[in-house]
């Protein structure tokens, strides 16, 4: 399962201290925010969209959002279960949006052009990969990332946000906003959904 | 556990989301089947599998970008407030957008009013339309009761001139109209029919002008009901009985005995005796009114008799005056008969709107006395123009 990105306590103060300079006028406050959950945001674009150029401007709209709402946030929840939600809505908008269906295609993931640019976080469950194992590593990946897309725009959510980024029940249904009883059946459905075109890419278990 | 119920669990079972009665009879479930446990299996993987993938950074300079597209994003904001502020900008835009959109329309239509003018309608182009009656000379009053002469020309011609029809008649024959034409012919042969030169007729009582218009294709023909009407001068009681009413064809040889009175002798100052009593018809003035079949028409009016009232004056009066209440009317004057060999009128025959037959009739009345039994009403379904013909009667 994907790294959780739940912040601690000790994160979550810190984060309301930024909060409170960044309403006092400290624009850097804010700054800090960012590169804090830039990685977060993007990832989750990158699952729910599929493309990496579209992942990028939907999280930048992400943050300009986040900058315009900051003053309403009222910290009844954590700042990142807030900053899901900002992101999901945003992503349903990029999904909607005409030029995005017409630039719709099964868009594999593409190996960093450059190092740093974009560049994935290193895996540390294989520290020293072959150079055949990088390339099956990322056709498997991009047949993942097929299947995710293959599914409706509310099934892929959970999927992201469950599977992906570790989020519980009640965080989902709260970010998505439905009823954790919807979230279990949809997500439920998903993974039947996505183990039926994965199916060819399972291996046996050791 | 039914497979269908163990199936709906796995995803929460792998999630550990069940509670432990649950998850107990889900296991001891899937310990007994391998369909339901292969199922978990692959669910598993899946989740596995999708949790594996790896977590993609933010490219970089994603910040810088952030800020960028925040004082862009600013920028419009400051714009889009300042133009719709409320007050500031916002109203003086509404009234330039106001003023621009009432010039607009003040152009369009004055161009379009400019396109109109200039551009000539289709008949001056020479478009094909409906030919343009010919222009006659057709009093203001008459000229609405303009319709084609048609069979009614011809009618009048066998009953007055069948060998000389004057020029200005139109001489269009309808089918339909032969049959009651012939009838006519055999009037117009007889002796009593006047043969008055057409120079001496023409002389004397030209042909009113008759608004003749030539049928045009949109013009529906009208509806003609041709009437014989009597003005009888008072006269011996003795000629009641003769009928002299052009619907009720009298004995030829009565007729004929009649057939040249006097009309000096005929036309006396019975003006001056007063109205009798109706039902007195006096001595036709001209025999062959006793002859004249009922004109043709296509719904026949009821005959209409005359009256013993006395007329004023002699029959070029009477003329006069039927022709003025003719024109009163909104009637037109079709046709005048003379008296054979003489200048003389006989009788008159004037196109009355069907509308204006009931008044018509009516103030013949002051003219002269009308023979009874006389309808001043049409029938139902009389539209249009309806023909008149008045024989004046003279007073024994």
């Amino acid at each position: 399962m994907g790294g959780e990105t739940r912040t601690g306590y000790g994160e979550r103060e810190q984060e309301k201290a930024w909060i409170a300079d960044f309403l006092a006028g400290d624009r850097s406050a804010f700054d800090r925010l960012v590169l804090r959950y830039q990685d977060m945001v993007f990832n989750v674009c990158y699952r729910m969209l599929g493309d990496r150029e579209d992942a990028d401007d939907c999280s930048q709209d992400v943050f300009v959002k986040a900058y315009r709402s900051l003053k309403h946030f009222r910290f009844d929840s954590g700042f990142s279960t807030w900053l899901y939600s900002i992101t999901v809505n945003t992503c349903r908008n990029h999904l909607k949006s005409t030029a995005f269906r017409f630039r719709r295609k099964a868009v594999p993931i593409d190996p960093p052009k450059e190092a740093g640019e974009g560049s994935r976080v290193p895996d540390l469950t294989d520290p020293a990969p072959s150079a055949l194992a990088q390339i099956e590593r990322q056709e498997r990946e991009s047949l993942v990332q097929r299947a995710i897309d293959s599914l409706p725009h509310d099934f892929r959510e959970v999927v992201v946000l469950r599977d992906v980024e570790g989020l519980p029940y009640e965080d989902i249904a709260r970010i998505t906003g439905q009823n954790t009883g919807t979230v279990k059946s949809k997500l439920a459905r998903a993974r039947n959904r996505l183990r039926d075109a994965l199916k060819s890419l399972l291996s046996p278990p050791d | 556990m039914e497979c269908s119920r163990a199936s709906s669990l796995l995803s929460q079972y792998i999630d550990g989301d069940l509670s432990p009665e649950v998850r107990r009879m889900l296991d001891e479930h899937l310990a007994a089947c391998e369909r339901c446990s292969s199922e978990l299996r692959e669910i598993a993987r899946t989740v596995q599998t999708i949790g594996s993938l790896e977590r993609i950074a933010a490219p970089q300079g994603f910040l810088a970008r952030v800020h960028t597209r925040l004082d862009e994003s600013s920028r419009t904001r400051r714009l889009f407030r300042s133009l719709f502020s409320p007050i500031r900008v916002k109203l003086p835009l509404e009234a330039i957008g106001v003023v621009v959109a009432v010039l607009l329309v003040v152009f369009v239509h004055q161009g379009t009013v400019d396109m109109k003018e200039k551009t000539p309608g289709p008949h001056r182009t020479g478009a094909p339309a409906a030919p343009e009656p010919p222009h006659l000379e057709i009093p203001a009053d008459q000229a609405r009761t303009a319709v084609p002469t048609g069979p009614r020309s011809e009618d009048i011609l066998a009953l007055t001139d069948e060998a000389a029809p004057p020029p200005q008649r139109m001489k269009r024959m309808k089918t339909a109209e032969r049959a009651p034409r012939e009838d006519l012919r055999e009037d117009a042969s007889s002796p009593s029919v006047t043969n008055a030169p057409a120079g001496a007729r023409d002389k004397k009582h030209p042909p009113a002008p008759v608004a003749l218009a030539a049928p045009t294709a949109a013009a529906a023909p009208a509806t003609l009901v041709q009437l014989a009407l009597s003005i009888q001068i008072p006269s011996k009681p003795q000629e009641a009985a003769q009928g002299f009413s052009a619907a009720a064809p009298a004995p030829a040889q009565r007729g004929s005995a009649a057939s040249h009175p006097s009309a000096e002798d005929r036309i006396g100052s019975e003006a001056t005796r007063g109205a009798g009593p109706s039902g007195a018809p006096g001595r036709v003035f001209e025999p062959q009114q006793q002859q004249a079949k009922p004109l043709p028409r296509r719904s026949a009016p009821p005959p209409v008799s005359v009256t013993r009232r006395p007329i004023a004056g002699n029959p070029a009066e009477a003329i006069a005056r039927i022709e003025r209440w003719t024109a009163n009317t909104g009637g037109t004057v079709r046709e005048t008969e003379l008296l054979q060999g003489t200048s003389i009128p006989k009788s008159i025959t004037v196109e009355i709107p069907a509308s204006r037959y009931t008044a018509f009739v009516e103030g013949l009345q002051h003219i002269g006395s009308l023979r009874s039994p006389c309808s001043n009403s049409l029938p139902p379904g009389v539209e249009g123009v309806v023909l008149v013909r008045i024989t004046l009667l003279s007073p024994e």
